[in-house]
């Protein structure tokens, strides 16, 4: 491999001391003068008519300057899929789930405006609502939308190869099934926006968002305002894993309110409001039958799957696709059906989440792979190396892997957690698991229609010299994008880190489509690279019309202008840099020309200097419907092995251990790879043991908080260990692709796998709590 | 009615007319400007608004402002005296258990609070001092080595020694 | 968020009860740590004048607090020194201020030694953060089925010293909830002390708690036991506290008589556990089902009497 100076090392987060000092500003962190605060009045019942709303006691009270509904916003649907449009930014007609939002407030103060929420009268006429997704689908059941016939937003019906013609090849056939809950993501920081709109038209928006680009755009539209004059500015994000990747009504209220007021109006959700708008992972229902030959060859999958998805569409269409369409790897697997129906009920709507649609599907079809084992008398992990993918292979739905390490990495695994002793040794109790999954490294697809650049960089000498400034819109929501783009910059540019300046996450500064669907490595990383190549392309060909050397033999290494053919002579430069900077300190007296003088030189020479890069996917996928979903440029692989005990007469699991190794094809920064393969595998233990949103018979979350919605602690969080795998990925930056979704696929099978070798009971319904594995320990005594 | 209140924060006196309902976090943040005091739940469940009180790791989104008279307060803003970072500080960085930076603050004032009480902690005792903040991004994998890591850096410094006294 | 009201905080017990009686009128709620108060005050996220669909309890569900008028006074007892602290009061007796933290009890080297299942309740509740702010009067007087330090002061045999302008009384710890977030503390009473009784020699004591997580957590099914030997090496007495099975914590007297005379034998112990599922009364709820919490009820008294045990210095 290439050595590097900065790439592939542990260089601290560019942002790391703004964070550690409570320096570093996040949305709620920020005033304006004379700003209000907005408040929302979220819906009671789960499914209604609005028969009528009164504002007036409301829009007297001292301090309130606006008291928006829908009669104060445009008639325009907004929501993710543009096929899919089916919110308002406050309820029209009818409300849909418990926290619908029917009315806003702007204020003086936040307590008069919550104040002026209890002044606020709504009277509803009850519907009868539904809470089940599989009732929601059945003949006569209460409808949601009128354009969702039987509450199904989308259906999917896939077939890949030929499952009848190969169905009498497979020895061994296996019908599972494994139902899951509706989760939250549980970042740290709740979503917050400050709107503030202008004299001459234009609206600034500051928001807790993981893509400013889709927020700009859905403002723009559904505000009426020209696209170039929104502008949307991210902060420092505290976390989004997914529902921050698209614009919420919250922020539009916001907007609606500043633009009402001619105020800045800051509104910050409360953790309740958090878990209201959800967006977070969806309810899956799946069964899955899978045919193997007696060596363990796959022969064939049937997958049917039933999403809630709560009251709204969201990015329910792309989930819907996704759970179908990452079961087509890892593994060798030429025929694949796939059945999929994405329904509306009355809760929360669900979206996007680390490791969007697929994370479930993988879970039930790697335990369904442990029982195959099982029932050849096979190691499991010997059965998933017989059919791992290679490099250079395609799937069965036409996802090419251009770069595959996962057989390396489930050695890695396998190796570096002694799986073959512990599987054989461990008492009744303790057991060990493993896994495999895989994923997208970028989307092929926008969201909406359209041929744009996913990603553009400009890259900026400064014309002071010595310095650059990296112009991106993408969106650093905690993953270390600005390290990223800042230490590619300084890699090519041969300059170091800290003379690298990146300003992101502003729809003004350049276009990106944002952090979700793990992209940003692979499309801003490689914008950046252009970027910055064009601009050290430009200072060489000064210093080489300056000093007469031919630009190839020029390089920039150690922020020094190397020749390759001896020293160039830099005297009459070196010496007006220095008649220019009479007083300063740091000016070269001897040596080689820097990289300020050069760069300085060259902004006299031709004034500012600019590089700007982009990047957009080469056309991917097949040609049958729903193709573009799960089509990237690249596809990142993670294995896991879990270490578990369990409780058998309480069914209490402490996981003592996991050893993940990933295939990120390229660690751009060794630290932050580690730290994503960290965060994945905690997420997914969550998943596993403890995470699930509950509801009552009136569709209101009983968990709606940190206590008892339970995300793991420091307690319950075993050593990991992350693994790096390098494939050398040809179509990423430097050889990089994905890390940050990857590495959650196998953690919840590696577990349930690893609670089966333990206690030889398998769980049908996530997550695999103390009460659940004690209810099948039970059951299986009963049956002795 | 408001009621006037004099704080102790980050060694600084100051006298403030507040709401007996305003939790400390609130004044901090909204009425001093010490916004390194982040909220995430305001119900203590989360830890991210956690200020030293009187040496102890508290929750400020559940002290009201006027029970915070009579103590010191230590915000994430008077942890490194003047411009060098802390060493824990420094052991976050270095070691990379800083992502969203949203639990950042609260983390590293409830180390310091554990380091100065327990000069060598076992990784259990961190584990413990740490479970009443919870970090959605880094599987706590770095911040426990950060803070051993911090720990031995104050050993080596004789930080610990100097503060115990 | 929270409600508008006036705060007292005042430096004496005298004042405080002074202060209480003057109030009542107007509405008054006593601030300990305010770890739970606080929480339980928050306006709701979604007010409360908005109707709710056909059989929507308004107490539960989204935003489940309680639906009381807020306060107009919170009377802060966080300045009275004389509400804190560890001390043997008499011979044979612990006396704990009600504003004692639980971190204090965490740390009490006479707390583990000789009240060690209340030394594991307060190990085991919430995380380090609550347990620096809440206090055992206020875990106590809130008196959730679940709480954690509650529980072992009932297998204990604690005693609440209650008090007001009225006068001084002494409550049993397991006759002091009759409800949950019920008790029977007047409005005028303030609870100053848990005062527990130091047992004779060859006694030891355990708490243990189920729940899903390893912090933060409220109790799917909590057990305290108390065990006495007699000089033979049998059991002498028995005191067995339950949480989160019934309205308040109970005691699970058959299973406690049941081991009377008995040799302290894991099998005995099972025996005792399986008799305690027959004395208490849970309920399903989001945190834990009927059948699973009496299943645990069995587990965990079993478990708690063989720690007492093991906890016995003989």
């Amino acid at each position: 491999m290439k050595e590097y100076k900065i790439l592939n090392t542990r260089a601290p987060r560019v942002d790391a001391n703004d964070k550690v000092t409570g320096k570093a500003k996040y949305t709620d962190d920020l005033a304006m003068p004379g700003m209000l605060y907005g408040a929302i009045l979220h819906s009671p019942q789960a499914h209604a008519k609005i028969i009528s709303i009164d504002t007036t006691a409301a829009e007297n009270l001292t301090g309130v300057f606006a008291v928006i509904t829908h009669k104060d916003a445009h008639k325009v649907s907004f929501g993710v899929s543009p096929a899919r449009y089916d919110e308002y930014v406050l309820a029209r007609e009818k409300v849909r789930y418990v926290g619908d939002e029917i009315a806003a407030v702007a204020a003086a103060t936040p307590e008069v405006a919550r104040q002026a929420l209890d002044l606020i009268q709504v009277e509803f006429e009850e519907l009868d609502p539904v809470f089940d997704a599989r009732q929601a689908m059945a003949e006569g059941a209460p409808e949601l939308h009128e354009k969702y016939q039987q509450n199904i937003v989308q259906q999917v019906h896939w077939h890949f190869g030929d499952v009848e013609a190969v169905r009498q090849k497979a020895d061994i056939i296996r019908t599972d099934s494994l139902t899951s809950k509706m989760q939250d993501a549980a970042f740290m920081e709740p979503q917050c926006a400050l709107a503030n709109y202008d004299d001459r038209g234009y609206l600034t928006m500051y928001s807790s968002t993981q893509a400013p680009h889709y927020v700009q755009r859905t403002l723009a539209m559904a505000l009426r305002i020209p696209l170039h004059k929104v502008r949307v500015v991210k902060p420092a994000v505290g976390g989004g894993f997914g529902p921050k990747a698209s614009c919420s009504s919250m922020e539009l209220i916001t907007c609606l309110l500043a633009m009402k007021t001619g105020k800045p109006v800051k509104t910050t959700f409360d953790r309740e409001q958090v878990f209201l708008h959800s967006r977070a992972r969806h309810q899956f229902f799946h069964k899955m039958t899978t045919g193997v030959q007696k060596d363990g060859t796959l022969v064939f999958l049937e997958h049917e799957c039933t999403l809630d998805g709560g009251a709204y569409c969201s990015f329910g269409i792309a989930t819907v696709y996704y759970a179908g369409s990452l079961l087509g790897g890892p593994y060798r697997l030429e025929n694949m059906k796939y059945d999929g129906y994405r329904v509306v009920t009355n809760k929360p709507a669900c979206g996007a989440q680390r490791g969007h649609g697929a994370v479930i599907a993988r879970a039930l079809f790697e335990v369904q792979l442990d029982r195959i084992a099982e029932e050849l008398n096979m190691d499991p992990i010997e059965l998933r190396l017989k059919n791992v993918r290679e490099a250079g292979e395609t799937t069965c739905n036409e996802l090419y892997l251009s770069s595959f390490g996962m057989k390396e990495a489930l050695e890695a695994v396998r190796d570096s957690a002694a799986w073959k002793q512990k599987r054989k040794d461990q008492p009744r109790g303790k057991g060990i698991g493993a896994a495999c999954g895989f994923f997208v490294s970028g989307a092929g697809y926008p969201i909406y229609n359209s041929a744009t650049y996913h990603a553009t960089v400009i890259t900026k000498l400064s014309e002071v010299g010595g310095g650059v400034i990296v112009e991106s819109g993408a969106a650093d929501i905690g993953q270390g994008s600005d390290t990223m783009l800042a230490m590619i910059t300084a890699e090519v540019l041969g300059i170091p880190l800290d003379d690298v300046k990146v300003i992101s996450g502003d729809s003004d500064l350049a276009v990106d489509l944002g952090a979700y669907s793990s992209r940003t490595t692979l499309m801003a990383g490689a914008a950046a690279k252009e970027a910055a190549e064009s601009v050290k392309r430009q200072i060489l060909e000064v210093v080489a019309a300056k000093t007469g050397a031919a630009c190839d033999d020029l390089d920039i290494q150690d922020a020094e202008i190397v020749w390759s053919k001896g020293d160039l002579d830099i005297d009459q430069i070196r010496h007006d840099h220095r008649l220019e900077h009479r007083n300063f300190s740091g000016i070269p007296l001897s040596g080689r020309l820097t990289f300020g003088e050069a760069s300085r030189m060259a902004f006299l020479e031709r004034g500012s200097i600019v590089g700007t890069g982009k990047y957009k996917p080469p056309v991917l996928g097949g040609s049958f419907k729903g193709a573009a979903v799960g089509t990237s440029p690249a596809f990142g692989c993670s294995a896991q092995v879990a270490e578990v005990t369990v409780d058998l007469e309480t069914g209490e699991v402490t996981v003592n251990k996991i050893t993940g190794a990933h295939d990120c094809g390229f660690a751009i920064n060794r630290t932050q790879v580690e730290g994503q393969m960290e965060g994945s595998i905690m997420m997914g233990m969550g998943e596993a043991l403890m995470e699930e949103i509950k509801f009552d018979d009136c569709g209101r979350i009983l968990n709606a908080n940190l206590a008892e919605y339970k995300i793991p602690t420091s307690l319950d969080v075993p050593p990991l260990e992350a693994i790096i795998i390098e494939s050398n990925e040809p179509n990423g930056p430097f050889g990089a692709k994905e890390v940050g979704e990857g590495a959650i696929m196998p953690t919840i099978p590696a577990i349930l796998n690893a609670i089966y070798d333990a206690t030889n009971v398998r769980l049908d319904e996530l997550p695999a709590t103390p009460e659940r594995i004690r209810a099948a320990l039970r059951l299986k005594d009963k049956g002795k | 009615m408001k009621k006037i209140i004099a704080l102790n924060v980050n060694e600084i006196p100051y006298e403030l007319a507040v709401e007996p309902n305003r939790s400390l976090a609130d004044v901090l943040r909204y009425d001093l400007g010490l916004t390194g005091t982040k909220k995430g739940c305001g119900i203590g469940d989360c830890g991210v608004c956690t200020v030293l009180m009187g040496g102890k790791p508290v929750f400020s989104c559940l002290v009201l402002a006027v029970e915070a008279q009579d103590h010191d307060i230590l915000t994430i803003e008077g942890v490194a005296k003047g411009p060098e970072l802390h060493p824990i500080q420094k052991a976050f960085v270095e070691k990379g258990a800083i992502q969203c930076g949203f639990c950042t603050p609260g983390m590293v004032l409830n180390a310091l609070a554990l380091l100065n009480k327990n000069a060598d902690p076992t990784e259990h005792d961190i584990r413990l001092a740490l479970s009443g903040s919870l970090c959605r991004c880094t599987g706590y994998q770095k911040i426990v080595e950060a803070v051993k890591t911090a720990a031995d850096m104050m050993k080596r410094s004789g930080i610990i020694e100097e503060e115990a006294e | 968020m929270l409600p508008q009201f006036d705060i007292i905080q005042p430096r004496s017990l005298d004042e405080a009860c002074e202060a209480l009686t003057k109030y009542q009128s107007a509405g008054v709620v006593v601030l300990a740590g305010g770890t739970d108060l606080l929480v339980d005050m928050r306006k709701p996220l979604i007010p409360e004048h908005l109707p709710r669909c056909k059989g929507c309890d308004p107490r539960t569900g989204t935003a489940p607090r309680k639906v009381n008028k807020p306060p107009s006074y919170l009377i802060a007892l966080s300045r009275i020194p004389e509400m804190s602290g560890i001390a043997v009061s008499e011979p044979g007796e612990i006396s704990i201020g009600a504003m004692t933290t639980i971190t204090d009890l965490c740390q009490s080297r006479i707390i583990r030694e000789k009240l060690t299942a209340l030394a594991q309740g307060a190990d085991n509740l919430g995380s380090p953060l609550v347990r620096n702010r809440g206090t055992i009067g206020g875990n106590i007087c809130n008196a959730r089925p679940a709480a954690d330090t509650f529980i072992p002061a009932v297998a204990l045999g604690a005693k609440l010293e209650l008090r007001s302008q009225r006068g001084l009384r002494l409550i049993p710890a397991q006759d002091f909830a009759v409800g949950p977030g019920k008790t029977v503390r007047e409005e005028d009473e303030i609870l100053t002390k848990i005062i527990f009784p130091v047992s004779a020699d060859r006694t030891g004591s355990s708490c243990i708690k189920l729940a899903n997580r390893k912090a933060l957590e409220i109790a799917v099914v909590s057990a305290a036991s108390l065990l006495t030997l007699d000089i033979k090496g049998k059991i002498s007495s028995a005191r067995i506290a339950l949480g989160a099975v019934a309205p308040t914590p109970i005691l699970t007297p058959k299973a406690a008589a049941f081991l009377s005379g008995k040799d302290p034998s894991d099998a005995n112990f099972l025996k005792a556990g399986e008799i305690a599922v027959s004395e208490c009364h849970p309920i399903s709820d989001h945190r834990g089902s009927l059948d699973y919490r009496r299943e645990m009820v069995s587990v965990l008294v079993s478990r708690s009497l063989a720690a007492a045990f093991a906890s016995i210095i003989v």
